[in-house]
């Protein structure tokens, strides 16, 4: 199950990276810096293979996750059905979670650290809509 | 009347009347001019005795004017003649002359008037001297020894508002029983026993009108010269009572004629403004009083209303003397004649500074409040993210160490991991401590002279280094004498993270290139221009948050998104302002206005 790990801070993704791969969440891990290039793999790859899950961070210089959720609106299309977007945040602002609920690619929204225990009610939620 | 007493009348009538009166001897050479005559030609007392009449006539109108006088020295009638009047200054003005001829004292008179008023009409019988006194401007009354009215002229029954055949041959007090007692008494009996001539202003209660009386004591009793000065007397009145008002109140008045220049000043005005009423005195209250921030407006709008009959109010901007700004509240009442005619203008300061000062004082709490509120909006956001970030990094990875074996690659990793963290967490509370120190020093320091050439050079000392191992180059236009006013701390920190700025973003294809100018700014004070060739960032998609806390426009770097947040709080806690222009792939231009030493 492609995954997508989008976040500026490394030592995040490589605490979700590990989190994934401890609770068998998935092996099929991407990892991207930048809001952009995840979007250049994303868009590249937009017929072939688009991940089922993208953990996308708020929090980030040049694009942030908002910027990338709107860069992904001319794909909204082409991805519903086929991905499902989470924002994992430091954030704790009610207005952020507010602003999630408009994009429909957006299913949750997770506080850092990722936690283990959320992660099975994702992963079955994925499943079923396969 | 004897001779002696016709020589006295006349002499009264050169003292007290108004007219343009000249006394002519047979020779036609002038013996005596009336005061008033004097000031209206600008003569000094005495100077045209024994000059030839004809000095003080227009030449093209001197024939004519003999002429008319040596008709007049051969008849008993009156003759009229219009003729122009020269004065010393050589001007000429027109006038209505009548001569008479004064057998008893061999003289001729001649009394000229603004021309267009009218010749009294005579009564047919009169003789020369009582034709005379019918045709001066001022009331006049002879009484005798024992107080009996012996003559009473014409001017006298319109002064006095009474048909003068009520009067003539009744003893003065029986005719005028208000009068007894009164100051009229008074100075009339004094100039009667000491024999002086007497000058005084009274109120008669009967006609409510002030009149201003001379009286000079003659063989047989008493001359009588009236004038009717209500008009005077009530407007120096008023201005007397406006006077007193004035005094005591704190606030300035002042009072101008019709076209504006300055008459009196109270001391109110001199104490709120320093200047005092020689300084004022013909001067228009604007040209003195408004300054440079003056508003234009205020000032159209006096001039606009001072042209209505209505009084105005106005909120203007003063200066005093020592050229200190003073908020006026402005009265301006237009003070007009029974006449209807514009006389004066009365303004009165009101001194409106403190309510000003609150003013000023609410909206400088208002942008305290609003600066507080924005401050706490970026705190939250630093703990929501800068802060929390890194603290949910260590929870997260404390909750994986258990997981992994201890002696593996990931536990090392996430245990080096952990302790950056963690120091991340503590730099965000060191941010935060000196954000917060910075506002609270704001307003304790103490603003002290900063030269910029030197202050820059030390900050590039510090980055010699850095500058030196990426090959960068500096080009530095720095007047030495440049000073500002501020805080060298601040000002040597903004040229610390604005050259750690372009050193972090510089472009690793190409040198760093650095310009710094300053340079004395338009209005005084400096202008520092900062430009690094380097990434520049996307301007329109960062828009005002270039200069908030922990917003960063670069990725990849070690920004943390605190310099320009610390060089824009340094420039405005000195005052100074800051513009930023930056193009992706060019660079960076930083403008900064600072205030003058």
């Amino acid at each position: 199950m492609l995954t997508y790990l989008i976040d500026d801070d490394f030592i995040s993704l490589y605490l979700a990276e590990h989190v994934l791969r401890i609770e068998d969440f998935t092996t099929d891990i991407l990892l991207f810096s930048t809001a952009e290039t995840a979007l250049s793999s994303l868009v590249e790859n937009l017929a072939e293979q688009v991940p089922r899950v993208i953990f996308l961070d708020l929090n980030m210089p040049t694009m942030d996750g908002w910027g990338f959720l709107q860069a992904l609106e001319p794909y909204v299309a082409a991805l519903l059905g086929r991905c499902r977007i989470y924002i994992l945040t430091s954030s704790l602002l009610p207005s952020d979670r507010a602003r999630a609920q408009e994009y429909p690619l957006v299913s949750g929204m997770l506080h850092k650290p990722l936690d283990a225990a959320e992660l099975p009610a994702i992963k079955a939620l994925l499943q079923e809509a396969f | 009347m004897d001779i002696r007493d016709e020589f006295q009348v006349v002499e009264n009538l050169m003292l007290s009347s108004s007219d343009v009166l000249c006394a002519l001897d047979a020779s036609g050479h002038l013996r005596r001019v009336s005061a008033a005559g004097q000031r209206v030609l600008g003569y000094a007392p005495d100077e045209l005795n024994g000059v030839p009449f004809s000095t003080i006539l227009h030449p093209a109108d001197c024939a004519q004017a003999l002429a008319a006088c040596a008709a007049a020295r051969r008849q008993a009638a009156p003759v009229y003649f219009e003729g122009r009047y020269l004065t010393k200054a050589g001007q000429a003005a027109g006038l209505a002359w009548s001569a008479f001829r004064w057998p008893a004292i061999e003289l001729l008179l001649c009394v000229g008037r603004t021309t267009g008023a009218r010749p009294a009409t005579l009564p047919v019988d009169a003789s020369a001297s009582n034709a005379l006194l019918e045709r001066i401007a001022d009331g006049y009354i002879e009484v005798d020894k024992n107080w009996t009215i012996t003559y009473f002229n014409v001017q006298a029954e319109r002064v006095l508002q009474i048909d003068r055949q009520q009067c003539v041959g009744r003893n003065y007090w029986e005719a005028f029983p208000n009068a007894v007692n009164s100051r009229f008494y008074y100075y009339l009996h004094l100039a009667v026993d000491s024999g002086q001539p007497v000058h005084f202003e009274v109120l008669s209660t009967r006609t409510s009108r002030w009149l201003e009386v001379r009286a000079l004591p003659v063989a047989d009793g008493l001359s009588i010269f009236l004038s009717n000065i209500t008009d005077r007397v009530t407007a120096a009145k008023h201005l007397e009572q406006l006077a007193l008002v004035a005094q005591g109140t704190d606030n300035g008045v002042l009072i101008t004629d019709a076209q504006g220049r300055i008459e009196w000043v109270n001391d109110g005005f001199t104490k709120h403004t320093g200047y005092t009423l020689a300084d004022m005195l013909g001067r228009l209250p604007g040209t003195v009083l408004e300054g440079p921030d003056t508003d234009p407006e205020a000032r159209a709008t006096i001039l606009a209303y001072q042209q209505q009959p209505e009084p105005f109010s106005v909120t203007i901007l003063h200066y005093t003397k020592a050229g200190e700004k003073l908020w006026i509240l402005l009265h301006v009442t237009p003070i007009y004649n029974q006449a209807g005619e514009l006389t004066q203008f009365i303004y009165i300061q009101q001194n409106i500074n403190t309510q000003k000062a609150m003013e000023a004082q609410q909206a400088r709490l208002t942008q305290d409040l609003y600066e507080h509120n924005r401050d706490l909006q970026q705190f939250t956001y630093m703990l929501s993210h800068n802060l929390r970030a890194p603290l949910a990094n260590a929870l997260g990875l404390t909750r994986l160490l258990p997981q992994v074996g201890k002696h593996s690659a990931v536990f090392d990793t996430s245990l080096s991991h952990l302790r950056q963290s963690l120091e991340q967490v503590d730099s965000v509370l060191h941010d935060l401590n000196l954000v917060l120190s910075i506002r609270d020093q704001q307003h304790q320091q103490v603003p002290e002279t900063v030269r910029l050439a030197k202050v820059c050079a030390q900050a590039m000392q510090h980055w010699a280094p850095a500058l030196a191992q990426c090959e960068g180059h500096v080009t530095l236009d720095v007047a030495a004498d440049l000073l500002v006013r501020g805080t060298r701390a601040y000002v040597y920190s903004i040229f610390d993270n604005l050259l750690s700025n372009a050193l972090k973003y510089r472009v690793p294809e190409r040198p760093l290139q650095i310009d710094i100018r300053c340079v004395e700014g338009a209005h005084g004070g400096a202008s520092i221009y900062f430009a690094g060739l380097g990434s520049g960032f996307d301007q329109a998609k960062a828009g005002l948050k270039v200069f908030q806390l922990y917003q960063r426009f670069h990725g990849g770097q070690q920004g943390r998104g605190l310099g320009l947040f610390l060089v824009k709080t340094h420039v405005e806690a000195m005052g100074g302002t800051i513009e930023v222009n930056s193009q992706v792939g060019v660079g960076t231009r930083f403008l900064i206005h600072l205030n003058q030493h």
